[in-house]
């Protein structure tokens, strides 16, 4: 066989596909999804719960302006009590949401080291979940640190002193006045103190997506900023909500990642999260 | 006349400068079932009337004219064979005579006949030869051990791209992979595509997956027994595997004639070298992957064998190979690595007491470890996990005469796992990730085996293997208070016992030969693992780690039925079975996070969940050893199943690789002295996975909402391969062979993994999702060059 250089060119094309691999778009037999109720629920010391509601929709199918309204869940009744109270909550429209509509508290506001259940009747289906408010922690201090061979972008840092007798988990937001809508989780938001327990610790805050579709991925905070920082304290359960969540983000889509981690939800009957914190807020603008 | 006398001065001439044509015929005997060389056997090479005997070691070797030669091997006891051999087409030759258990029945084993099939009482052992292997179309042209058994019934691979083998619904770590009897950890290349084994060094595979007798343990499952060669102990010889992707060379060959012999043999990958500059010919456009990437392996192999005396053999093996991968993308400042290997020492002593017993001891070394580091801008993060084993075992086997076997031993390993050490920065912070940990353990076993043939009909083998485990320090065990943190810490000192285990483990086979060409066979096996491998991922990595038992994780265990039917066909001409298999598995792992999220102070033992195993099914397998066309075709009907409390809300969910069906059909056929085609066949059902059913949005991200666990079935995979390889040359010291394979003949886009992407935006109320998949392999042909000096 006489080999030519167009030969061996085709033979050694073919081979590296391989290594290239392929990728296609298929069509799978999904089994049929019945939808379940979701909750996004939070109450902090000193503020209304509020609420978000909406029906799990089918895995695969668009979502458009039209269908979208299909999931909203706005006919439930949420109660939220206390050993002795309770207080039924009121929809509100509110586009800072996703679906817009908020089921808001007017009287009853939070209070530190007290549990709160929340109860979600809809359509004959009870739903419920509890939570605590922990204690609020501080921070020792906050600060903004630029990247090497640039003055206007950078990190914000917070330092933090550990209670080595309690256990402690955490939370961070931040929000950038005029630019973020609401409180945005920061890249990594939130931390077990078994790695710190007792500790002084430098942590930073890069700047999350404020959702997986959002493509200013940049976690650097500009110079001129305005920002809020969120240091809340949280359960156990919260923390592994989100902590479960936020793996979910990264993984869902990567063969690598563990197959048996779920996001660890704290609704009975339904799917999601009710948790309370214990907030701090604190603001810094960037010089 | 002055013509003729002319003429006959040429020929005359002729004759002087060329001397005749002579071949070396030389090999060895053994005992089918014990693998022991047998002393006194006679080699009859019939055209010529010549007879020779064996020597202690087995062996013998004479030099004939180049041709084509029957002889018969025979010894008492033993069944007759004859083959038909082109000796100038062959360099070494092993005979394994089977027990004749009837007596005075005396049926000659031709090529054209076995009985092993029928007769053997090890039920479940397949054996292949460097031969079989390279007869079957190959990946890239490079004959594969691992691949090849990936064609039998009850064996299956997980997906292309994974590495190890499935043997009847267990995990790949229930596997024991021997090098000349020294364990393995790995024995994957680039995730599978290639084993780390080299098929010019290797002289036989023995695979057990039912029916284990009690000199081998430390797995549930099965035994992958790879003996290497003894090098060519009369003349040199080298080969060469040109391919185009990787390339090979073997050299063998006496350093004391008759006395010690040597094979060393080395194989490197070169993608980047050849490939990437080349792809931008291919591709243009954009930048690809491998503008950031660099990939190779190598793989290296030693042996020495000396003959002591006539009865003392001492061999040393040594393996040692790695895999490099380093991906570096400046513009986004990432950096990442990945090298994982093994290496391997093996020291064996044989040495035969008597013509009927024989002593064979072993001492070994073996590591593997993977060492993965990545580091964006500020942050880095290195995980390093490795395994260290000191291995002695020592065997004793006395066989009177054909029909009884014993075999008695210990065996002893020592354990260093170092199994998840992470060390991380990121941006000034430094994580805490615990310290990074060493675990020392010890595992040893005292066994027995007996095989004794009843009469004609029944012969049984009855075996005990009683194990131990300790789990020692130096260790650092912490306790928690309530609120998670870290409460005391006991420090134990070293070769204290934290825990200890131990295990009878009893291993039955029975055969009982209906007619002369058919027999029942049963055999229950109860199997301990003190080691396991826990999978970080939905596919099987190099990343998955070895870890030990410990106060806490209790070791796995198994029992395994299966039941037989063995009958040969159209005059022995197929070997065929129907197998029915039964195995549960107890204290199965599985990690609940990834490797990487158990980075704390309470070890990996906190990140791992205990749980259950099944399989059951049956397999049929018929094969045609003789002749021009020979092949099988192999069937496996089966279920697989795991159970966990933390898993699908603690109800049964089919495992990974769950396979209902798994057919095999390999055939290869020689045209003419020169030309051989082969091709292979494999369907199999897809493997089970976990979707998403429904969605939602949480913190403004889309979240899934997952289905019961791995109720999904990727579609099926399905691949036909086929090659031919062509003599080129062929002289008597040197030969070259072109072969031509195609991998995936048909193209098939088998699924390797199925992910799905989300577009659009929440906001604007406007997503969308689609299914991908990814495959690993389309239709791929390659060409490789195999030239062999003698």
């Amino acid at each position: 066989m006489n080999l030519n250089n167009r030969h061996i060119k085709l033979f050694i094309g073919l081979i590296f596909i391989v290594f290239l691999s392929c990728e296609r778009e298929i069509d799978l037999e999904i089994p049929q999804h019945e939808s379940i109720i979701i909750v996004e629920g939070w109450i902090e010391q000193g503020r209304y719960p509020e609420v978000l509601l909406s029906l799990s929709a089918p895995y695969f199918g668009s979502i458009d302006s039209i269908s979208i309204m299909d999931y909203s869940l706005t006919g439930a009744k949420v109660t939220i009590s206390t050993d002795d109270d309770s207080e039924i909550l009121t929809l509100t429209r509110n586009t800072k949401y996703f679906p817009p509509y908020v089921y808001e508290g007017r009287r009853m506001t939070g209070e530190l080291n007290k549990e709160y259940h929340i109860e979600v009747i809809y359509r004959g289906d009870t739903i419920t979940s509890s939570t605590t408010i922990p204690e609020v922690h501080e921070l020792d201090s906050v600060w903004f640190g630029s990247v090497e061979d640039n003055d206007t972008l950078g990190l914000l840092y917070f330092q933090l002193t550990d209670n080595a007798e309690e256990k402690n988990y955490y939370r961070t937001l931040v929000k950038r006045m005029g630019k973020d809508e609401r409180f945005i989780p920061t890249r990594t938001s939130v931390y077990d103190d078994q790695y710190f327990n007792g500790r002084t610790i430098t942590l930073s805050l890069a700047r999350g997506i404020s959702s997986v579709l959002d493509t200013d991925t940049d976690s650097y905070y500009e110079v001129g900023d305005t920002v809020w920082i969120k240091f809340a304290s949280i359960d156990k359960a919260t923390f592994e909500f989100w902590n479960t969540y936020q793996n979910e983000i990264i993984t869902s889509a990567n063969p690598f990642s563990a197959t048996n981690a779920r996001i660890q939800s704290n609704i009975k009957n339904g799917f999601g999260i009710w948790y309370g914190s214990g907030v701090n807020i604190y603001s810094l603008i960037i010089r | 006349m002055k013509y003729i006398f002319t003429t006959l001065c040429i020929l005359q001439a002729g004759i002087n400068l060329f001397p005749q044509n002579n071949c070396q015929l030389q090999g060895s005997v053994y005992d089918k079932e014990t693998n022991l060389p047998l002393q006194g056997a006679t080699i009859y090479i019939t055209p010529i009337s010549k007879g020779l005997v064996t020597d202690a070691d087995g062996s013998f070797k004479t030099v004939l004219e180049c041709q084509k030669l029957t002889i018969e091997i025979s010894f008492l006891g033993y069944k007759k064979q004859t083959h038909t051999i082109d000796i100038s087409n062959t360099s070494e030759l092993d005979f394994h005579l089977i027990p004749d258990t009837i007596i005075y029945d005396e049926v000659e084993i031709t090529e054209e006949a076995s009985l092993d099939n029928i007769e053997s009482i090890k039920v479940g052992t397949m054996r292949l030869t460097s031969i079989d292997i390279e007869q079957l179309p190959a990946f890239m042209g490079t004959p594969d051990p691992v691949r090849t058994i990936r064609l039998l019934p009850g064996i299956s691979s997980a997906s292309d791209g994974n590495s190890g083998f499935h043997v009847r619904g267990s995990d790949a770590g229930h596997n024991l992979i021997l090098i000349d009897n020294v364990p393995v950890y790995n024995p994957s290349h680039i995730m599978g595509f290639f084993s780390i084994f080299n098929n010019n060094t290797i002289r036989n595979i023995e695979l057990i997956k039912s029916g284990m007798p009690a000199n081998y343990g430390t797995r549930l499952s099965s035994i992958l027994d790879i003996e290497t060669n003894n090098g060519n102990n009369q003349k040199h010889e080298a080969s060469a595997n040109l391919g185009l992707i990787s390339s090979d060379l073997y050299i063998t060959g006496p350093i004391v004639k008759s006395k010690l012999s040597f094979h060393i043999a080395g194989r490197r990958t070169y993608l980047d070298e050849v490939i990437k500059p080349l792809i931008k010919s291919f591709i243009s456009g954009n930048s690809t992957f491998y503008d950031y990437s660099k990939y190779h392996f190598f793989d290296f192999n030693f042996k020495l064998r000396y003959k002591v005396s006539p009865k003392n053999f001492i061999s040393l093996t040594h393996y040692t190979g790695s895999d490099i991968f380093s991906l570096i993308k400046y513009d986004y400042e990432y950096k990442n690595r990945l090298r994982w290997g093994n290496n391997v020492y093996a020291l064996n002593w044989n040495y035969l007491i008597s013509d009927k017993s024989h002593l064979s001891n072993t001492i070994g070394y073996s590591t593997y470890d993977f060492d993965f580091t990545a580091s964006r801008k500020d942050i880095n993060i290195e995980l390093v996990s490795s395994i260290e084993d000191i291995n002695y075992k020592l065997e004793y086997t006395h066989h009177p005469n054909p029909h009884n076997i014993l075999s008695l031993g210990f065996d002893y390993q020592y354990h260093r796992f170092s199994p998840n050490n992470i060390d991380a920065t990121a941006n000034e912070a430094d994580y805490k990730f615990g310290n990074n940990r060493i675990l020392y353990s010890h595992e040893g076993s005292i066994f027995g085996n007996y095989t004794l043939a009843i009469n004609h009909r029944l012969t049984t083998s009855l075996g005990i293997r009683l194990s131990g485990y300790m789990h020692t320090g130096p260790y650092d065990e912490f306790t928690r208070n309530e609120a998670g943190g870290i409460d005391d810490t006991i420090s134990y000192a070293t070769n204290s016992i934290l825990k200890k285990y131990s295990h009878a483990e009893p291993r039955i086979n029975l055969r009982y030969r209906l007619t002369e060409f058919s027999s029942f066979k049963f055999t229950c096996t109860k199997n301990y693992q003190y080691v396991h491998l826990i999978s970080s991922g939905a596919i099987t990595l190099p990343t998955d780690i070895w870890i030990p038992s410990t106060k806490n994780i209790k070791p796995q265990s198994g029992n395994h039925f299966s039941f037989g039917y063995f009958f040969n066909l159209l005059q022995n001409q197929l070997e065929s079975s129907i197998d029915f298999f039964y195995k549960d598995l107890d204290d199965q792992i599985e990690l609940v996070y990834g490797i990487i999220n158990d980075y704390n102070d309470n070890t990996f033992e906190e990140g791992v969940i205990f749980g259950e195993g099944r399989a059951y099914g049956f397999e049929f397998y018929s094969r045609k050893n003789t002749g021009k066309t020979t092949g099988w075709i192999s069937y496996s009907l089966s279920r697989t199943t795991r159970i966990f409390d933390e898993i699908n809300d603690g109800k049964i969910y089919p495992a990974k690789f769950d396979r209902l069906h798994d057919v095999s059909l390999v055939l290869s056929h020689s045209i003419n002295d020169r030309i051989s085609v082969a091709s292979s066949f494999i369907f199999t059902s897809g493997n089970a996975m976990t979707l998403p059913e429904g969605r939602t949005i949480i913190g403004g991200n889309v979240i899934n909402l997952y289905g019961k666990k791995n109720s999904f079935r990727m579609p099926a995979y399905h691949r036909l391969d086929v090659s031919a390889s062509y003599q080129l040359h062929k002289k008597q010291r040197w030969e070259s062979v072109l072969t031509f394979s195609v991998f995936n003949l048909y193209n098939r886009a088998n699924p390797y993994y199925i992910y799905f992407e989300v577009t659009g935006d929440v906001y604007e109320y406007n997503l969308d999702v689609k299914a991908k998949q990814i495959s690993m392999f389309p239709i791929l042909p390659s060409i490789n060059w195999i030239v062999t000096i003698k």
